[in-house]
């Protein structure tokens, strides 16, 4: 079975086939064998070509945390790897999205729907954890599909404005 | 003989947990306030009693000294313990609180009040012989400010009066940077303090930050419990701080010490404080930069190689009792480090992160110490310090310190949020670090730019396939491939326990 992983800003694509002693497992171009699998409450042990490998894993819903020796990485699985990688691109000239760069409060709204805004404009003003972050415009336009209020919860990665 | 009948203990999180502890092994009972967002922390659970305060943001809840005040007066409480941040060096509080009749675990509301304004603090260490970092406050208008500057010679520190903590403060190279910054600056601290008064200081770039631990009891008798390395800095937020610092020598220790008491003196300072020092390592020269007039979060390191329980101190000195030891009799054995570990993404500029704690297993073993504020299931939200932990060791020596470290942080399992702890292990490793030379410009010199070592890929993404794998592969494993003969579940006839089988 294929499955597919966003994993440091690249998906990656493994198969996983059963076999009588565990799994065989293909991932760019190589081959894995893995045995000894046990996953008990939430910790989780196989063998990967003889070596020994002990984890820690949980599930969010759309992401999958792993401690492996001392790291810790969160996987985003497939689908939802999709939609992270379009929001990690707003930085890009032709993006027309403005997103949460981190999940707060939005504190101050410096503009409004249709209003023209200048390149680096402070659109919006954001806080969480006693930090305050600017957030600003990355290319010059119209300010459209307002979404963000003053006191509203925001998600890192919400989408907040739009500019045309 | 019970020092109080009940305790309120006006915070939350880690602090809040060692303080119930504290209380518990004194036979003091407890009571929690919480907001709405700490409905189920743990801090809530394990006091005897719980009482709400109001939603989740801190203005509404745990910096409202008015449902605070309720909250001891309706549970009956005889004393309040403010912890560190929130109330604790709000000098309207403290004063509230005894007015209302019950026992407010610190110093006098006056001293709070002294040493909270900066200007006033530096002046009164002038006026009693302690060495203060060299600063212009004798004017707050821009152009004095700016004569100020001059005289003192750049670089300068810009900062406000009414408060710290990092809030307010600007760094300023030349002339030409000096009006921005003071207008940023005053902006600031009228948002943060509703005070926009500021000062300047001498910039000392590659200082060290050593503090020393401040007990003081009603009676007068003032000693201090030694010092504590914090140099280890990020935007002027502390990561890591270790005890004895690898700087000071015995007579470099006594001076700061007595310099400490002194400042202490100066206000009359009773119960547990804080005096940070400046230290200049090319001339050992030491500067007093502020008093905080409470417990530190750092405060465990010193526990560890002192013997004394900080916690228990402050409430038994606010009962009244004496210090039964004196300097004389305090020493310090081995070396002890403290890591706090900070719900944040270094890689995405150390912004905060958030969600629910999925898994929590904290390291342990001989001279490992965790203090905590969170479990399995906790949420990590946006409306409160980041810090989620601190990992505490204690060893004979540095080295041994710093390798036991090593080994609490690589068996901390958190998963759910993204923490410090790999940027943690990295600053652990740097040979400044290990050398015992950083200074306050350490972390920005060397890890501006951090970016996490890569991982072994290949064994992450085959844990995330077997995760996601079906069921039946993730069933307790007898040796694959292997049945076992006596499993009466895979027969596939008629077996009965106790019946004739058709």
């Amino acid at each position: 079975m294929k499955y597919n992983f966003l994993l440091a800003g690249t998906i990656e694509s493994i198969d996983l086939l059963k076999t009588g002693r565990g799994y065989r497992a293909q991932w760019r171009g190589k081959e894995f064998l893995i045995g000894a699998v046990e996953h008990r409450n939430g910790e989780l042990s196989f063998t990967v070509n003889g070596r020994q490998e002990r984890t820690f894993v949980a599930v969010d819903g759309n992401r999958i945390w792993i401690w492996l020796d001392g790291k810790t990485i969160a996987l985003a699985e497939a689908n939802e790897a999709k939609r992270v990688r379009r929001m990690s691109e707003h930085g890009d000239a032709g993006e027309r999205i403005i997103a949460a760069p981190m999940p707060g409060s939005v504190s101050v709204v410096k503009v409004s729907d249709g209003e023209s805004v200048g390149k680096g404009d402070v659109l919006f003003v954001l806080e969480a954890m006693k930090m305050e972050i600017q957030v600003r415009a990355h290319r010059a336009g119209t300010l459209v599909r307002l979404n963000a209020r003053p006191g509203q919860t925001v998600e890192r990665d919400q989408v907040l404005a739009e500019i045309e | 003989m019970a020092l109080f009948q009940k305790i309120l203990v006006a915070n939350r999180g880690e602090i809040a947990a060692r303080i119930i502890r504290a209380c518990r092994e004194l036979n003091i009972r407890t009571v929690a306030v919480y907001s709405e967002a700490d409905r189920n922390a743990p801090h809530v659970r394990m006091a005897d009693e719980a009482l709400p305060i109001g939603p989740a943001p801190a203005r509404e809840s745990y910096l409202s000294i008015e449902r605070v005040l309720d909250a001891a007066l309706k549970s009956g409480a005889q004393a309040v313990h403010p912890g560190y941040g929130f109330l604790s060096e709000n000098a309207a509080f403290a004063k509230a609180v005894r007015d209302a009749g019950t026992v407010f675990v610190g110093p006098g509301a006056e001293a709070i009040r002294a040493m909270g304004d900066k200007e006033e603090a530096r002046a009164r260490m002038q006026a009693r012989g302690v060495p203060i970092v060299p600063g212009f406050q004798a004017a707050d208008d821009d152009s004095s400010l700016a004569v100020g500057a001059d005289t003192l010679g750049y670089p300068v520190l810009v900062k406000a009066a009414a408060g710290g903590g990092g809030k307010a403060m600007r760094i300023v190279e030349s002339p030409e940077g000096l009006p921005d910054a003071l207008s940023a600056a005053r902006r600031e601290a009228q948002n943060a303090f509703g005070d926009a008064r500021l000062f300047l200081e001498k910039y000392i770039q590659d200082a060290r930050h050593i503090e020393f631990q401040i007990l003081a009891d009603m009676r007068g008798r003032t000693l201090h419990l030694f010092e504590r390395e914090c140099s280890i800095q990020r935007r002027h937020q502390k990561i890591i701080e270790e005890t004895p610092s690898p700087l000071l020598d015995q007579e470099l220790r006594a001076k700061m010490g007595a310099a400490a008491v002194e400042a202490a003196r100066a206000v009359g300072y009773v119960n547990a404080g804080t005096i940070e020092f400046i230290v200049d390592p090319g001339t050992l020269e030491f500067y007093f930069l502020e008093m905080n007039t409470r417990l530190q979060v750092e405060h465990p390191i010193t526990e560890q190689t002192t013997g004394v329980d900080l916690v228990q101190w402050q409430i038994r000195i606010a009962a009244g009792e004496p210090l039964p030891f004196e300097q004389s009799s305090l020493s310090q054995r081995g070396h002890a480090v403290e890591c706090r570990v900070y719900a944040e993404d270094p890689e995405n500029q150390f912004l905060p992160s958030t969600g629910t704690l999925l898994r929590v297993i904290e390291p342990q073993g001989p001279g490992i110490r965790v203090d905590s504020g969170v479990d399995t299931g906790a949420e990590i939200t946006v409306h409160y310090d980041p810090m989620i932990a601190k990992v505490i060791v204690a060893a004979a020596t540095r080295e041994a310190a710093i390798r036991k470290m090593h080994s609490a942080l690589h068996d901390y399992v958190l998963l759910g949020v993204k923490t410090n702890i790999e940027f943690l292990q990295q600053v652990l490793h740097h040979p400044e670090f290990i050398a015992g030379q950083a200074t306050t410009r350490f972390i920005d010199q060397y890890f501006s730019n951090w970016i996490s070592p890569a991982p072994d890929a290949a064994a992450i993404i085959i844990a995330a396939a077997l995760t996601e794998s079906p069921s039946d592969a993730n069933a307790p494993a007898a040796a694959p491939g292997e049945p076992d003969p006596y499993n009466p579940w895979a027969r596939g006839d008629a077996f009965r326990l106790g019946a004739n089988s058709p």
